[in-house]
């Protein structure tokens, strides 16, 4: 089942091509990582998906519905960013409640969903704690958990991890994936970081210049890379990486 | 995006009304026929004036801005104590109109005065105008730079010792990296009150006629508006530069709000150099403070040297009750409505970024440069006849522009440092932008927001400026009766009403500063990670 | 949401309210010092304890400048005071005023029917005798004497485009040494003083601090110094005493609001008696009683020719603003 169709997707800022006519698909209950260096475009498709960006021509298709003109607040999407973005005059629990209670209309059954995920990540002990009391990791996860509570069909991760220190990414890759496994949830991950793409996801999408390179799983993208661009993006010591990871953690990549 | 472009577009109509309509008015009042301007430039008395103000003006904002920048420095990264209390009394000048400080300057360093008599020198003229100028414009700059400091993401000082960077290195490339927009700021907003302030010049400048004087004694003596809104002219150059200054300078630092405190160093020497420059800053300022005071209480400073409380009794007689009423009721509303007003204009400029809101920033800046008495007779003229004239409205709206540009400016650098996350998540998660604000950005930033209400409480306070045309008999503040005062020799009763207007703002200052420290408390209870 | 905006709108209301509170009062601009209109109040308490009569103090120019402003919307029924070039200048908003009783006066000093004269104000130098005598100075009797280099930054002037005793000096000036020579003159006076005041009372008042030697001001001022203990003098100079005019009028439209006759004619007789035989005896009332001591008795009056000219006075002024701007 399709969760989400892109069409021939074009966006000009400044005169200058930021998306050529790009299309591609993100299956139901995918984790998609969509790669490639500052300027490739990633970050405006992000603003165009979640809806606070405009695209000049394209569709963008979820669930058989065209959502262009769709509110933000409508589309059911979330979104987690590199700095967390949690409320600072909020304890962890309203941090995660108060979209929730506003979705809800109902303090007590927000609060106790509210609980539930952050036991989920690991958090209970920190729910009266304030974000600037807590570790990057520990926010990291107060943000998932906050866009979690709203039961969006996908979730869109704004280089999520950049900020983290590289103990804290490892475990927090690990609970996405289990967060993945346990909601069912579509991850859109944008990032320019190849290894997190490639140990996370179930497929890849690299950009360059507004254009897709190519969108595959990481080891066809190992072994049929498309173009010499893509080529670099696989290194040999890059594949021991992952063996190393998938040693650590225990996932299977 | 609809709520938000009603809040541009009501913004924006309010400041056509209240700023741009009332200037443009008082343009057309110049006659520019018979050569009037080519006539203005070339006179003596102009280029004099011009040049004067320009030297005291470059002198005075160096100074100046140096000052607040050595104070903030020392209360912010020194183990100086009692900073809350050394805020209050750095921030003491800005508590009384400047007349009261020309009066102290003269009693302290005029001819006759107390210190001018042991060191045979006295400072009339422009040395008096800049000790002047820098001692009530040095704490407005030293405000701007300390919130500055507020918004400084402390992590990265960690990362630099990480670095290996050398303190120097780390106060360039960070401390320096963050404040280099609210020093340039500062810079400008102190440059601009300096060059159109009449008060100080008036009462210690002596025959060194500076350009807002020129202009006072063009209207108020000449009744010259032509010639006057000519002059006032130049005195809006300074915000056109500060705006296109900011307009080409984009800060580039963000912060959440959720980086740790700062921890002083030990550093015994650096402490010990800064605590006494800021302890004789201090002592100066108390010095000036209570010779004015000593007016207040002696019966005749040059016949007869005793306490005497006739000075209090006349003005406790002649109705001060109302004049306090109006003072009050007049600065709570400016305060209240000017600190929404500037909150949500600098909302939407901060956190935007298109040429509409441009036009916007460039408005508010602008009336930094109007001055007081110019902006009073533009509303004299334009709303003269009209329902609002005559009331304490009108009273309220001139304060409000007058005053408008710094606290926007202080919400401005705050708002444009809280993350642009936020209205993404709440569009995302269908919540209002209202709602966002209220329920996070404002309470982010609540620390300003309690500087902006201060600022237009206290302005409103002491101004005698932009009120001087517009007051009635039912509305007259106590300002203004300083004036009356101080013009009729009355030096006692015009120094027991800046001390009544002194009592209040240090009332609510002090409040606010309580309000601070058991915040403050409450956030060091829940410690740090 | 509601709440606020009912609130805001109440207290717009209120704010509207209290500004056009409309208490039958009778408004008074009065350009005099603050002494003066406080024994003012006092003689109205007395002779209408029923009326609310307010008396507000302005400068003269504040006053001229709310007048031309404001014209007839002004909250003032009564002008007192004010420099009567000024009044000429704005006669067109004066009511007519005909119809009152002008024998108090000496004659020749009605001269307008929308206006009367109010107080002549002579001018002298007064001198910190005190301080003359420690540094054995000699007195200055003329307007070229006062250029000495033993004076330095101890004379200050009233500014003649600010204040009528300012221009006073600076027309007798200019009637004595002709307009160029006039200016010349200034320029030289100005590297030698102190500084040009704001204010008609400025240079007394810096004399009072001890900040000055010689003060350029009012008479009246100077024996009311005196009169309070201070060791000053009044000087007058070889040509003679300037002198300034103020006056008093009644704004048109304002004429027929009740008990407004009857105040104004108080004021021109019995109020105006009393106010020139306690702190204005320049002459202008008859059989005028002063009661000021060490008031100079027989003045030499100076050659204050087109004083009362408002067209010359912006001339004389626009030059003084472009070329020795004080």
């Amino acid at each position: 089942m399709v969760s989400l169709e892109v069409k021939n997707l074009s966006k000009t800022y400044n005169k200058k091509t930021v998306l050529n006519n790009i299309s591609f698909i993100v299956n139901d209950g995918e984790f998609l990582s969509i790669l490639g260096p500052s300027g490739c475009g990633k970050t405006t498709l992000l603003k165009i998906l979640i809806g606070i960006e405009t695209c000049d021509s394209g569709k963008i298709i979820k669930d058989g519905v065209e959502i262009n003109k769709l509110d933000p607040s409508k589309r059911n999407m979330g979104i987690v960013f590199q700095n967390y973005a949690l409320f600072p005059n909020m304890t962890v629990l309203n941090n995660v409640m108060y979209a929730l209670n506003i979705k809800l209309k109902n303090k007590k059954q927000a609060k106790e969903k509210s609980l539930e995920i952050l036991k989920m990540l690991n958090m209970e002990e920190h729910i009266n704690k304030h974000p600037r009391e807590l570790s990057g990791g520990q926010m990291q996860r107060v943000a998932i958990a906050r866009t979690l509570a709203l039961n969006p069909d996908i979730i869109l991760f704004d280089e999520a991890l950049s900020a983290l220190d590289a103990d804290n990414k490892l475990i927090l890759k690990k609970e996405l994936k289990e967060i993945q496994k346990k909601f069912n949830t579509t991850m859109i991950f944008i990032t320019h970081d190849q290894e997190e793409a490639f140990s996370l996801s179930d497929r890849v999408m690299i950009m360059k210049d507004g254009n897709i390179e190519q969108i595959d799983t990481p080891h066809k993208i190992f072994n049929n890379p498309a173009s010499d661009y893509v080529k670099s993006f696989v290194k040999d010591h890059l594949i021991e990486k992952v063996r190393s990871i998938e040693k650590c953690t225990g996932i299977d990549l | 995006m609809a709520r938000r472009s009603k809040l541009n577009i009501f913004i924006f109509i309010f400041l056509l009304i209240s700023v741009v309509f009332p200037l443009i008015n008082m343009v057309l009042q110049i006659d520019f026929s018979n050569n009037s301007f080519q006539n203005l430039i070339i006179s003596g008395a102009f280029k004099e004036a011009m040049f004067n103000s320009l030297f005291v003006t470059i002198i005075g904002t160096v100074i100046s801005v140096l000052l607040a920048f050595f104070v903030s420095f020392t209360l912010n990264r020194t183990n100086i104590k009692h900073r809350a209390v050394l805020k209050l009394l750095i921030t003491l000048p800005m508590l009384i109109p400047s007349i009261s400080h020309g009066l102290g300057l003269i009693n302290l360093f005029g001819a006759n005065g107390i210190i001018s008599r042991i060191f045979d020198f006295n400072i009339i003229g422009s040395v008096g105008i800049i000790i002047g100028s820098v001692i009530y414009s040095f704490p407005i700059a030293f405000l701007m730079i300390d919130d500055g400091y507020n918004y400084i993401d402390n992590n990265l000082y960690d990362t630099a010792e990480i670095l290996g960077l050398n303190k120097w290195q780390t106060f360039r490339k960070v401390t320096l990296c963050y404040l280099r927009k609210p020093l340039l700021s500062s810079f400008f907003a102190v440059f601009t009150m300096i060059f159109t302030d009449y008060g100080v010049p008036l009462a210690v400048g002596g025959k060194f006629i500076t350009l807002p004087v020129l202009l006072y004694k063009e209207v108020i003596g000449l009744l010259n508006y032509s010639k006057g809104t000519m002059i006032g002219l130049f005195l809006l150059i300074p915000a056109l530069i500060s705006f296109l200054f900011d307009t080409f300078f984009k800060d580039y630092t963000i912060s959440d709000g959720n980086s740790k405190k700062y921890v002083v160093k030990a550093n015994k020497l650096r402490d010990i150099i800064t605590n006494i420059g800021v302890y004789l800053i201090i002592i100066f300022i108390t010095i000036l403070l209570g010779s004015f005071i000593y007016y207040a209480f002696v019966n005749n400073v040059v016949l007869n040297n005793t306490f005497s409380l006739i000075h209090f009794n006349y003005v406790i007689n002649n109705g001060i009750d109302s004049y306090i009423f109006n003072s009050l009721f007049i600065s709570v509303l400016v305060a209240i409505f000017g600190t929404i007003i500037s909150y949500f204009t600098a909302y939407v400029t901060a956190r935007v970024n298109n040429k509409f809101v441009k036009i916007l920033h460039l408005l508010t800046i602008c009336t930094l440069a109007v001055p007081g008495i110019v902006l009073g007779l533009s509303y004299t003229i334009s709303f003269n006849g009209t329902f609002i004239y005559n009331t304490f409205i009108i009273l309220i709206l001139v304060n409000i522009i007058h005053f408008i540009a710094t606290p926007y400016l202080m919400a401005y650098n705050a708002l444009q440092k809280v993350n642009p996350n936020y209205e993404v998540v709440a569009k995302t998660c269908n919540i209002s932008l209202f709602k966002i604000i209220k329920d996070v950005i404002i309470p982010c930033t609540k620390k300003t927001i309690r500087e902006m209400l201060s600022y237009f409480f206290v302005n409103s306070m002491i101004t005698i400026s932009a009120v001087t045309f517009l007051f009635n008999t039912r509305t007259m503040p106590l300002s203004l009766l300083i004036n009356n005062y101080e013009g009729n020799m009355m030096l006692g009763e015009a120094a027991i009403i800046s001390l009544i207007i002194l009592i209040f703002n240090v009332i609510v200052k002090g409040v606010i500063y309580l309000i601070n420290r058991r915040e403050h408390r409450m956030e060091c209870m829940y410690g740090t990670n | 949401m509601k709440k606020t905006f009912l609130l805001v709108i109440s207290l717009l209301l209120i704010l509207v309210m209290t500004g056009c509170n409309k208490k039958e009062s009778i408004v008074i601009y009065s350009a005099m010092e603050e002494e003066r209109n406080q024994a003012l109040k006092e003689q109205i308490k007395e002779k209408f304890p029923d009326l609310n009569i307010v008396v507000q103090q302005m400068a003269t120019g504040n006053i001229a400048a709310k007048i031309e402003n404001e014209k007839e919307n002004i909250e003032a029924d009564i002008v007192l005071g004010l420099e009567t070039s000024h009044m000429e200048n704005l006669k067109d908003y004066f009511a007519d005023l005909s119809d009152y009783d002008t024998d108090m006066y000496l004659d020749g000093m009605i001269t307008s029917n929308k206006y009367f004269l109010w107080e002549k104000s002579s001018t002298n130098l007064i001198i910190d005798n005190k301080y003359f005598k420690e540094h054995k100075l000699d007195v200055p009797k003329t307007y070229e004497d006062l250029l000495k280099k033993e004076y330095k930054n101890l004379i200050a002037m009233p500014d003649p485009t600010t204040s009528g005793t300012g221009y006073a000096f600076y027309l007798n000036v200019v009637n004595i040494m002709g307009e160029k020579d006039a200016l010349a003159y200034f320029k030289k006076l100005k590297n030698n003083l102190r500084e040009f005041t704001t204010s008609g009372s400025g240079p007394t008042n810096l004399l009072k601090q001890g900040e000055i030697a010689i003060a350029m001001g009012m008479t009246s001022q100077g024996a009311k110094d005196i009169n309070d203990g201070y060791d000053f003098k009044i000087i007058t100079l070889k040509t003679g005493a300037p002198y300034n005019t103020c006056s008093s009028g009644i704004i048109k439209g304002k004429e027929n609001k009740e008990n407004l006759k009857e105040v104004f004619e108080w004021l021109i007789d019995e109020a105006n008696r009393y106010d020139k035989e306690n702190f204005m005896p320049d002459v202008i009332l008859k059989d005028q009683n002063n009661k000021v001591e060490n008031f100079p008795t027989d003045l030499k009056m100076a050659d204050m020719k087109g004083i009362d000219d408002n067209k010359l006075k912006e001339e004389l002024t626009e030059k003084w603003s472009s070329e020795i701007n004080g």
